[in-house]
């Protein structure tokens, strides 16, 4: 299967500026066999919130489809400003944001530590 | 249309003389004008060639209209059916740098990309303010008509970036304007009257400029470019007035949430999501030594605290480097000058646009009326903006992205652009390259003695009225596009 089949943005047109980033992010990541591994385990939804900006990652049969919005059902939810979360996708870890407040979660942290590795850009 | 063949071909050489089949690309540009069949395209490549071709066109009464990139979003370079096309692409000499007055003098042909590629080579330490169009676009062109670049918030419009020229004048003449009248140093307008406005927004009218000093800067030591998002425009618009008075920033622009969606590979984004930034700022800081370019930031850091305090919410600044990382697309905006694909590459091939000056002050209204008109109209509100001279006044343009096959999409674009311009043009902001179109509107603003002046002063110099008829046509009974 090809990378660009792996993430699927929906509704490119009414997507928020969160959810081209991350799909964007996402996508290229997933040119990586270990990545595309990983997309086939995982089930279920992330919510990320940035700033006042809202999607779901919704992980299914291999393949990852953002949604605009916080979609019902999810399995965990992360928060923090866009910088917080993108500093994430920069590599630059989660711990230290997380202890001191700046992101915050909710939900299984299983799901989230098995995502945010495809966040990372 | 035969006799005009002929004295061309005498002149040039049948090579340099094209018609028929070799018209198509002189036929259109990238806006929703209807195209237009010239009758010939002349390839000039020296002064002289301009000055004998000027008096040819005189004998023969035939419409004339310069060309160089042909990416004009105006229509002004598509001279009326039948006319010619003097195509000076090919006149792309760098006849002079001055490094220690910091200026290049140009032909008409020199672009961007060349002229920064020159620069390098010669290693010479000075840089020049970029526009947002392609690296193959003239300099000479976008100083005439009065574009702005990335050092427009300190320097203003590139008219004011003209150090002086030489232009044909319609009669043949040969004319000097600026400080190069009686010096050898093209430093400026000069202590003399200021002739290089006989040239400056006149669209080809007065004269063919065959050189022109462009003015270039220090290069500083150390640079940033920053984008900070903000959550309304409202909040966009207040950094402007703070940042345009304040000595951090050498750029400041402003670009609404389309645009970064069309960035991101969605060539006609929809809807805003509520939750998401109306604007991005971006912002090119410098400095001399690490510590003034430290200083400047941390000043920016604060104005963005203090527009937190009064309402206006943004995201903390992020450094293109970091944005490249996370979405190479962005590289777009690493390195002036750039080709924005995403406007001028689309599969429908259309880009218009309502480009105006006006002031700060109602900038925030001119954006509410204009958003709304796009959004009414079923388009995307790409809006691009940017304080300009220090906060003397800046730019508001409205872009729209379309499908130059579909007529009914053409119509529609060109009603909306009536109705923004119009709409500016209530609020006191002035359309700039102002194609034919908007001139009929400016019509019922203008004060009748400027355009009475401009009209004398354009049938002394032009009294056949061949220099781009279709041009600033005020009168009915001027002669004009079809």
């Amino acid at each position: 299967m090809s990378s660009e089949a792996r993430v699927i943005i929906d509704d490119p047109p009414s997507m928020s500026l969160l959810g081209l980033l991350m799909g964007s992010i996402i996508e290229r990541r997933a040119a990586q066999p270990e990545i595309i591994k990983r997309i086939e385990k995982l089930r279920g939804g992330l919510v990320v919130e940035a700033g006042t900006m809202t999607i779901t990652l919704l992980f299914a049969e291999g393949k990852v489809t953002v949604l605009r919005g916080a979609a019902e059902g999810a399995r965990a939810r992360v928060r923090g400003s866009m910088n917080a979360l993108l500093n994430i996708s920069l590599g630059k870890g989660m711990v230290g944001p997380w202890l001191s407040g700046r992101i915050k979660t909710k939900g299984s942290l299983l799901m989230l530590l098995r995502v945010l590795p495809l966040m990372r850009a | 249309m035969t006799e005009a063949v002929d004295r061309f071909t005498e002149l040039l050489g049948a090579e340099r003389v094209i018609t028929g089949e070799g018209l198509a690309p002189y036929r259109s540009d990238y806006t929703e004008e209807e195209p237009r069949e010239p009758g010939l395209a002349v390839w000039l490549e020296t002064a002289e060639e301009i000055h004998a071709a000027v008096i040819i066109a005189g004998e023969l009464n035939l419409a004339v209209a310069v060309r160089v990139a042909g990416s004009n979003v105006g229509a002004l370079a598509m001279p009326p059916a039948g006319g010619v096309i003097f195509d000076l692409s090919g006149m792309n000499r760098i006849l002079e740098v001055n490094e220690e007055d910091m200026y290049a003098v140009l032909e008409p042909g020199v672009t961007w990309e060349q002229l920064k590629a020159h620069l390098a080579e010669q290693k010479i330490p000075l840089s020049m303010g970029y526009p947002l169009s392609p690296p193959d676009t003239s300099i000479v062109a976008n100083c005439l008509l009065d574009g702005l670049g990335n050092l427009s918030l300190r320097h203003g419009s590139m008219a004011d970036w003209i150090g002086g020229l030489e232009a044909v004048l319609p009669d043949g003449r040969i004319l000097k304007a600026g400080a190069n009248a009686a010096s050898d140093v093209w430093f400026g307008n000069g202590p003399l009257p200021h002739l290089i406005g006989l040239f400056a927004n006149w669209q080809g009218t007065t004269g063919i400029v065959t050189k022109l000093a462009f003015q270039l800067w220090p290069t500083p030591k150390y640079r940033a470019r920053l984008f900070v998002l903000m959550y309304e425009r409202a909040g966009a618009f207040a950094a402007f007035k703070r940042l345009a008075r304040m000595p951090i920033a050498d750029d400041v622009g402003g670009l609404s949430w389309v645009t970064g969606k069309m960035l991101l590979d969605v060539p006609r984004p929809k809807e805003r999501d509520p939750g998401e930034p109306e604007f991005f700022l971006y912002l090119d800081l410098s400095g001399n030594t690490v510590e003034e370019l430290d200083l400047r930031r941390r000043m920016l850091d604060e104005l963005l605290v203090q527009l937190e305090k009064e309402g206006f919410t943004s995201e903390r600044p992020f450094d293109i480097e970091t944005l490249v990382k996370l979405n190479p697309m962005f590289s777009k905006f690493a390195d002036f000058p750039t080709r924005l694909e995403f406007l001028v590459d689309t599969p429908g091939g259309g880009l218009s646009w309502v480009g105006t000056y006006g002031p700060l002050s109602r900038f925030k209204e001119y954006a509410d009326r204009g958003i709304e008109i796009m959004e009414r109209h079923g388009f995307p509100p790409a809006v691009v903006s940017r304080p300009m001279k220090g906060g003397h006044f800046g730019v508001l343009r409205y872009l729209t992205v379309f499908d130059k096959s579909d007529a009914d999409e053409r119509r529609r674009v060109r009603e909306m652009n009536i109705e923004i311009s119009r709409a500016g043009y209530d609020l006191g902001f002035l359309t700039y390259k102002t194609p034919a179109w908007a001139v009929e509107i400016l019509k019922d603003y203008i004060d009748p003695t400027f355009v009475e002046v401009m009209g004398a002063i354009r049938k002394q110099l032009d009294p056949k009225g061949i220099m781009a008829p279709h041009c600033w046509r005020f009168d009915a009974d001027e002669r004009g596009d079809p």
